[in-house]
Formats: C-alpha cells, sequence, structure tokens
C-alpha cells in the first residue's frame, strides 16, 4: 500500500448525514479513500450512493443545514481539512482542489465573460493583477483548446461542449493538484463526451494533476482511471485498479453493475439487471446493504455489516461471501 | 415476410425561429415491419424525437407522409386520429415530466381508458388498471401512490403501463431508459423485450446510447442534422459501419474492454446549426474524409449491400 | 401471462414502512412554522365564525336597523360595547351583521372572479395564437382601467343590489386573475405530461380540466386568498360613496361614511369599522403570504 506522503488525498472513515423532516438520510458512512500523486480514482455509483457527497466533502461545500460531516479525517496533502478554518479552507478551494460539476449549463455566471469569470479565480488566489489575470484567463483557454479572443464573450455564446471546456478551463487556471469531476460528461453528446474526456486525459498528464472521477458510467472509468471505488449506499463495496475491479471483480454489486450493460459484441447475451432498487438512505437494511439484492446473501449478510478486506495488495471487497473458501462470482462472459 | 405497419415518406418538419428556419426533420424515409424494432439514434438536435413526433401526430409536419398500416396520419381527421392513437403510442424520455404531479398511479393509468371509455363501468376499469400494474412489475398497493413518492424505475414502468393501456401496435420509445440508473435502465430493456414477445409489438426505439440500440434493435437507423445517414440491420452496422459519423459514433462510446482499447475517432468541433443549414453535406463541416463533391449536397440513402443504406458521396 | 416479466423486488425499497408526509399535510406543516400566517388565519377565521353566526349573536331588527334616538351617540359601555350611532343602533350589532355583508359579498365576487378568470385564462393559454390575442386585448381594456372606477362604472350602470355590486367588483377584478391563470397554463403546457396526454388520446377539454387547471391551483389559491382583501375594500368603497350597500342595512364601508359628521364628537363610529376593515386586510395578506409560500415548493427554503 501507498505511504502517507505518496498520497494527494487519504480519507478516512468519513461519515455524513444530512438531517431532514423525514429522518436522517445516511449518504455516506465511513469510507476510505487514497489517492497518490498523479493518480486518477474514479467513483463509479448509481444514484444516492454517496458519490457527490463525498466529493463536496473534500471541498467542505456541504450544505449545512441539512448536511453534517458526523465524523471521520480528510487528509489533503498531510493535513486534515476538517480541523482547519474556514478563511483557510477558502484558499484551498479552487486553488489546491478544484471541482468541475455536472451541468455545464448552470455552473456559469451568464452576466459575466468567460474571461473574466475565469480571471476571477486567478485574482482570488494568485493575487495577479487584473490584467495579469485576464491574460493568464486566455492562456487558460487556449489550454482547453478555446481560442483566447473568445474570453470576451459571454456563456450563451458558447454550444455545451464548449461551456463544459470553460468550466475545465476555470478548474485549471490556478494549477490545482487535484481535481474533481462530477459526472463531467453526462450532460454531454457522445462525440463530444469523447472531446472532453480526451482533453481532460491529455491536461492531467501534461499538468501533472491528481483526479477524481465521479462517474456512473463504466466505460468512462475504464478510459480515464487508474484505480476505482464502487459505492452503494454509502459504503464503498469493492476498490483496487481499473485492471482488478473490471476483469476481476469481486462484489456481487460490481458483478451486477457490469451484467446490466448491453455488451456491444454480443446482441444475443441478454442483459441481467439487479433485481429491486437503491435502498432509502433514511433506512439502510440492517447487515449488508445490498443483501435484499444480492444473490448470493446469507445469513450473516443481513446482520453484519461487511468491511473492506483486501485480496491483495490494492483490491479491496466488502462481503461476507469471502468467508467461504473458494467462493466466486458467476459473471457473465 | 412480415408485414410493413409503419412507412415515412420524405417526411419534413420545419419550425420557425428568429433566426431563420430550422431544419429539424429534413426529408427522412424509412419503415418498420410488424414485431421488429427500429433503432433511430443520433445526438442531441438531431431530429430524432421531432421525428418520434411526427409520426404520432404530436406535431404537423411540413411536409411529407406518415403511413400506418398504409394509413396515411398525416391526414387523418379528428376521429380518425383518436382511433389511431389506440395503435400508436408512445414512451417518454423523463419518468419526471411526462407523469402529471398531481394524479394517482390509478388515474395516470386508467386515464386513456377512461377518455376512450373502454369500459364502462369503475371495476372493470379497475380491473384492467390492476392487470396493467402487473404486466409491468409494479406492486399493487402502489395504486393510491403518486409520482413523486416513486422512484424512477418505477415511474417509467407506469409510463409503460399507461402506453399499454390501449393495447397498441406500435410504440414509439423515445429515450425511454436515458433518465434511469445502470441497474434500473436493464430492468426496463427486459421489460420492454418481454413485453415485445408477448404482445408482438413493433418498437421504434429513440436513442442517443448506442449500445443500448445495438441490445434492443433489429434495425438501426443514424440520423445527422435531420437527415438519415446510414441504415442497416444492427449487427450489420456494428460490424460494419459505413458513414464517417456512424464510425465515430461507434469509436466515442467508452467502452469497458480495458484490453482491447480501440482507436478513437475524434470528431472536430460540434453539430453545427440546423438553421437555414447549407447545400452541402451536413456532416460536411466535420468530417475526415471531406471532398469537394460533398459540399454539392448531400446524397441520397442508396443501398450499398442488401438492407445496408448509406448517404455519402465518398463512402 | 407475464411470468417472465420482472417484478420490482420491494424489500429494502424506498417505500417500505417509512411513514409517508402526504401533500396536503406538508402544506400545512409549513404553514404552521409560519407566525404571521397563523395569526393571520386565527384573526380571519374568527371573523368568519362571527359573520355566520350573526344571527344567532344579534337580532336584525331590533338592534341593527331599528333606530334609539334616546340612546344616540353613546360612547363605549358595558351595554353597547362600541358605542351607539347617530341615530342610536348598537354599533357592535351592525358590525356583527356588517361583517355578513362585508365577508359575503366579497367570497361571492371571488368566486366569480376565479371561475371566470381561470375559464378565459386557461382557454387563452392553453390555446394562444389568435384566440389569446383577442381574449388578452379585451382583458387589457379591462385591466386599464382602475378597479375602483370600474367598478363604480359597473355598479351604477346596473344599479343598487347586492348581486349587481358582486358583479360589479368580480369584473373588476377578474383581469389580474386572468394574466395569472393564462401565465401558469402557459408554463405547464409545454410539459411532457400534457404532450403524454394528447398521445393518449385527450381532446383539449380534457387535458385543460385533467392536467392544466390542477396544476394551477396554488396560484389560484393564492391569488383567490388576496383578492378577498381587495374585494372587501372595494365593497366597503362602494358602500362609503354610497353607490353600493345602503343604510340602513349595515355594512362596514357606509358604517364608515355614516360616521363621518360625527368624527369630533364620537369618532368611535368611524375609527371601528375603519379598524375592522384594516384588521381583515391585514389578516387575509398575512395568510395569504404564508399559503403562498406553503404552496409553492421552490421558497422552500
Amino acid at each position: 500500500m501507498n505511504t502517507k506522503n505518496d498520497l494527494i488525498l487519504d480519507i478516512n472513515n468519513l461519515v455524513v448525514h444530512y438531517e431532514t423532516v423525514e429522518g436522517t438520510v445516511q449518504a455516506v458512512n465511513g469510507i476510505d479513500i487514497q489517492v497518490p500523486h498523479k493518480h486518477t480514482l474514479g467513483i463509479v455509483g448509481e444514484t444516492g450512493a454517496g458519490k457527490t457527497t463525498t466529493a463536496l466533502s473534500i471541498l467542505r461545500l456541504i450544505p449545512d443545514p441539512p448536511g453534517i460531516i458526523k465524523g471521520g479525517e480528510i487528509f489533503l496533502e498531510g493535513e486534515d481539512i476538517l480541523k482547519i478554518s474556514e478563511k483557510k479552507m477558502r484558499k484551498i478551494r479552487g486553488r489546491d482542489v478544484a471541482m468541475i460539476f455536472q451541468d455545464p449549463m448552470t455552473s456559469l455566471n451568464p452576466v459575466h465573460t468567460v474571461g473574466a469569470q475565469i480571471a476571477e479565480v486567478v485574482q482570488l488566489h494568485e493575487g495577479l493583477s487584473r490584467s495579469e489575470a485576464i491574460k493568464r484567463a486566455g492562456e487558460t483557454l487556449e489550454m482547453v483548446g478555446i481560442p483566447a479572443e473568445r474570453s470576451t464573450e459571454y456563456p450563451h455564446q458558447f454550444s455545451g461542449g464548449m461551456k463544459q471546456r470553460v468550466i475545465i478551463a476555470i478548474a485549471l487556471a490556478c494549477n490545482p493538484k487535484l481535481l474533481i469531476a462530477d459526472e463531467p460528461t453526462t450532460a454531454l453528446d457522445v462525440t463530444i463526451q469523447a472531446q472532453a474526456l480526451e482533453l481532460m486525459k491529455d491536461l492531467r498528464n501534461r499538468l501533472g494533476m491528481s483526479m477524481i472521477m465521479i462517474t456512473h458510467d463504466l466505460g468512462i472509468v475504464a478510459e480515464v482511471c487508474d484505480d476505482v471505488a464502487v459505492l452503494y449506499a454509502g459504503r464503498i463495496v469493492e476498490s483496487g485498479t481499473v485492471r482488478e475491479v473490471f476483469k476481476s471483480t469481486m462484489h456481487p454489486y460490481t458483478e451486477g453493475l457490469f451484467n446490466s450493460l448491453p455488451v456491444i459484441n454480443d446482441k444475443g447475451a441478454r442483459i441481467k439487471p439487479i433485481p429491486g432498487l437503491m435502498p432509502d438512505p433514511i433506512e439502510l437494511p440492517e447487515g449488508c446493504a445490498f443483501h435484499p439484492r444480492c444473490p448470493y446473501a446469507f445469513d450473516k449478510c443481513t446482520k453484519e455489516t461487511p468491511e473492506l478486506r483486501y485480496f491483495g495488495e490494492t483490491h479491496g471487497v466488502a462481503c461476507h461471501a469471502y468467508d467461504q473458501t473458494g467462493f466466486k462470482l458467476k459473471r457473465r462472459g | 415476410m412480415a408485414k410493413e405497419i409503419l412507412r415515412v415518406n420524405n417526411l419534413k418538419k420545419y419550425f420557425k425561429t428568429k433566426r431563420g428556419l430550422l431544419h429539424a426533420v429534413d426529408g427522412i424515409n424509412f419503415s418498420i415491419e410488424e414485431g421488429k424494432t427500429l433503432g433511430l439514434v443520433g445526438e442531441s438536435g438531431c431530429g430524432k424525437s421531432t421525428t418520434g413526433r411526427l409520426i404520432l401526430r404530436l406535431l404537423e409536419p411540413t411536409d411529407g407522409e406518415v403511413l400506418y398500416k398504409g394509413k396515411n396520419v398525416t391526414t387523418a381527421n379528428k376521429k380518425e386520429m383518436h382511433e389511431l392513437r389506440k395503435e400508436m403510442q408512445i414512451i417518454f424520455q423523463d419518468p419526471f415530466a411526462s407523469l402529471n404531479p398531481r394524479k394517482s398511479i390509478y388515474e395516470l393509468i386508467s386515464e386513456p381508458l377512461r377518455w376512450f371509455k373502454v369500459y364502462d363501468n369503475k371495476a372493470q376499469t379497475l380491473k384492467k388498471v390492476e392487470k396493467l400494474m402487473e404486466t409491468v412489475g409494479l406492486a399493487q398497493r402502489l395504486i393510491n401512490s403518486y409520482p413523486h413518492e416513486l422512484d424512477g424505475g418505477r415511474r417509467q414502468r407506469i409510463g409503460v403501463a399507461r402506453a399499454l393501456a390501449l393495447e397498441p401496435k406500435l410504440i414509439v420509445c423515445d429515450e425511454p431508459v436515458s433518465a434511469l440508473d445502470v441497474s434500473i435502465q436493464a430492468q426496463i430493456l427486459n421489460l420492454l423485450e418481454d413485453l415485445q414477445k408477448e404482445m408482438g409489438l413493433t418498437y421504434l426505439f429513440i436513442t442517443h446510447d448506442l449500445s443500448v440500440v445495438n441490445y434492443f434493435s433489429d434495425d438501426i437507423a443514424v440520423m445527422y442534422l435531420g437527415k438519415l445517414v446510414e441504415k442497416a440491420p444492427s449487427i450489420e452496422l456494428f460490424k460494419n459501419p459505413m458513414h464517417p459519423y456512424t464510425q465515430a459514433l461507434l469509436s466515442a462510446i467508452p467502452s469497458i474492454d480495458i484490453d482491447n482499447k480501440k482507436e478513437r475517432i475524434l470528431l472536430k468541433g460540434e453539430i453545427s446549426s440546423p438553421i437555414n443549414p447549407p447545400e452541402e453535406c451536413r456532416f460536411a463541416k466535420r468530417c475526415n474524409y471531406v471532398q469537394d463533391i460533398c459540399l454539392k449536397g448531400q446524397p441520397e440513402l442508396r443501398e450499398v449491400s442488401p438492407g445496408h443504406f448509406l448517404s455519402c458521396a465518398v463512402m | 401471462m407475464s411470468k417472465n416479466v420482472t417484478t420490482i423486488n420491494d424489500t429494502g425499497s424506498a417505500l417500505k414502512k417509512r411513514k409517508k408526509i402526504s401533500r396536503s399535510s406538508e402544506i400545512w406543516m409549513r404553514m404552521k412554522s409560519k407566525k404571521s400566517a397563523m395569526i393571520g388565519l386565527i384573526i380571519f377565521s374568527l371573523l368568519i365564525l362571527v359573520a355566520l353566526s350573526a344571527g344567532f349573536l344579534v337580532d336584525y331588527q331590533d338592534d341593527v336597523v331599528t333606530p334609539n334616538i334616546p340612546e344616540r351617540l353613546q360612547g363605549p359601555s358595558m351595554e353597547h360595547p362600541f358605542g351607539t350611532d347617530s341615530i342610536g343602533r348598537d354599533i357592535m350589532s351592525r358590525m356583527i351583521y356588517g361583517a355578513r355583508i362585508s365577508l359575503g359579498v366579497a367570497f361571492a365576487a371571488v368566486i366569480f372572479q376565479v371561475i371566470v378568470g381561470t375559464l378565459i385564462g386557461a382557454i387563452s393559454g392553453f390555446y394562444g395564437g389568435k384566440v389569446d390575442d383577442i381574449l388578452m386585448r379585451i382583458n387589457d381594456v379591462f385591466a386599464s382601467i382602475p378597479n375602483l372606477l370600474l367598478a363604480i362604472t359597473i355598479a351604477t350602470a346596473l344599479g343598487h343590489s347586492i348581486i349587481n355590486m358582486i358583479i360589479a367588483i368580480g369584473i373588476a377584478g377578474t383581469p389580474s386573475l386572468v394574466r395569472i391563470v393564462r401565465a401558469t397554463v402557459m408554463s405547464v403546457k409545454d410539459q411532457e405530461f400534457v404532450e403524454a396526454g394528447k398521445a393518449l388520446g385527450g381532446n383539449d377539454m380534457q387535458i385543460i380540466v385533467s392536467h392544466l387547471i390542477p396544476n394551477c391551483i396554488a396560484p389560484i389559491i393564492v391569488q383567490g386568498t388576496l383578492k378577498i382583501a381587495t374585494a372587501i375594500l372595494a365593497t366597503s368603497s362602494l358602500s362609503f360613496l354610497g353607490i353600493g350597500i345602503k343604510p340602513p342595512t349595515p355594512e362596514w364601508g357606509n358604517m364608515l361614511s355614516g360616521g363621518r359628521e360625527f368624527l369630533r364628537n364620537a369618532p368611535y363610529i368611524t375609527v371601528i369599522p375603519g379598524l375592522a376593515i384594516v384588521t381583515t386586510i391585514l389578516s387575509i395578506n398575512l395568510m395569504g403570504d404564508g399559503l403562498r409560500d406553503a404552496l409553492d415548493p421552490k421558497l422552500k427554503q
């Protein structure tokens, strides 16, 4: 495993709840995440798995109320950001850690030029003069493949794909060490998505950033990430390198996700959906949260919550089934 | 030989906008045989949803005709149209927006039955609603729930139940799974597939997701800026895509296969404006193979091999 | 028939046991959390209660309309808590009966407005185009005349009677309601469930009634509530000006008017109906604002 100083991000046992009228939403229930320098981690999960909550926690942007970080530590280059002042945190946001949000249509302010929006971030964090900041904005736009002249245009003059590039430019303007991308291409068309992913991959390599890619699309993980963590009901059920998780899948939920995907080259194969629905995060089932939908579930799964245990250096899985010697999933294909 | 159930001839829909005529659908032709599924694929703004709505005449076409079992839908009068609604139905993309938030599941599913006065008493209607709920896999106890109390997958099942209520022959599925999570998406796809087998339904399956359409369709038509660029049986299309756009589209799907990384064809730029499009081939601006001949106009679909139609001057 | 259709396995689903909060109780909870709205609601409910039970509380002939000259212009006392007016009638009794007239006329006028306004607004918003143009221009003509002036004109033209007054105030207040319903219908009309309704074979009327109007109810309720205040004010103003409810029938406006000459010696004759009008309108506005916040989920936070 990685030693502490190799890590840009080290999350230990993070718990985040939302207190609502209807009850406590257990959004994140004790997850551990390690991101080494220059690595890209994919966080995969379906709606309500706790992906975005995890990301927002890293920036301490959980809306409070109703959200509360109940416990855990988030070390950003060795410093626990849950313990520092809000003032200091504001310096970190945008400079050390930047985030790209899902919807390119609403993340830009319609009344400012895109150049001004990039310059604002640079001015704020690097104390550059206005003119220097505007120059830097132009450079950043060039970097994402938009001519610098367009910095005087307004967001509505850009197409969806171009807007997402502008958002990437804003995120990269201060050379962050860690970029969190929350479903950055979900709102884009396939061919535009391909362009945006290509761009992000290229910039990540050039700038030597670490990245967290939050997505529901396993294909994107395969394209972009080094490591992957699969989230279900606020817990990591499986984590490891992309090869480990994709090629020797161990958790029944991960298996279910793969089985739900139509296989491009095998038209005859019928997809096998996971039965049932995501559990209500207000009333998570006892034991393993996945047991009501799990074909392998047995007695113990309904009582004890499985901990993540490691098979090999990096491949972790939280499943009781591996108590039985010789247990194997029957993954399709 | 299966019977043709739907034929679309030179269908056009132009919208007037402040900046000019928007060519949403610009002269497309295709047909579907009974019991088959045609996948209509394209990116946002290519006119695929408009096509679906034109077929059901939720929009009035600018030109062209839609023939359902030989009957012209576009010229049907009010009464004929009312009858045709029983035969042709639609499942919408967004299970949140397409269900009136103030109606219970019973009201939503029974609505078409009540409107068409299918049954003369409430007990029979209730029985039919219960049967429909069973068919689409909705628990009976949800009958008085409201859409906002349900998750996306269940709502989409309501959408399916409504579409089935009048026992139609043809269903236009307009991105029925795009708003859903992967595991739920698979449930709905399987449901639609089972229903097709049991009831002999014909689908026009509109989507932007090529992996879904491949799984689901017998034939696939690829649409770009209001025109069909390629149409072929789905196996053929995936094995042997000929139009540069189809090739790029296929290569752009992020693949979960980490061992066989394919070479990706990246397209230049973005979809151009459908408002007052120039004479040239609609794809010319982004095409990697563009030649002079492409600027003269877009060729008609022609059959290049049995069942495989292509609209490209170069390939 | 559907053996191989995957039925959703309901264990652990979002629908389990959890207490479901129904829409109406959710609205009520939000309304309750707002103090000003609750104060408004309580005052207004009391007023309605008083108006409804007027017949039990006082004798119309003896206490309300029959002059009693010897006891004229008495200040508030145990016997007459609000004093007596210029011809010796008990102001308290007249206020109670007056509430019945003022509120009754206002309610009736608002019901008129809601029915006519919803109908015109819904048709105009749904069909758009020429129908909309014509209806809206007519509406604009009515809207451009100040409400009170319009009501005065109509009331004068139709002659004095309670029914005519209801019609006058009703017509005067309708244009703004038409606008609101039309705007709401237009925003709902483009939603997908309306298209879904068409695809399922619904005709225009079925779609308007079953999809559009139910989704306009919230703004209609809010506007309707606030309009009651305006209507009360209009009723009183018309009566004050002498073209509404005529004495001896008590109405807060004409009571206000009747006290004018005695303002210096017996201010309570005017002050009490004046206060009643102000309190009623305030309570309705507080309630209406609270209702708006409670019904509009977008302002939830």
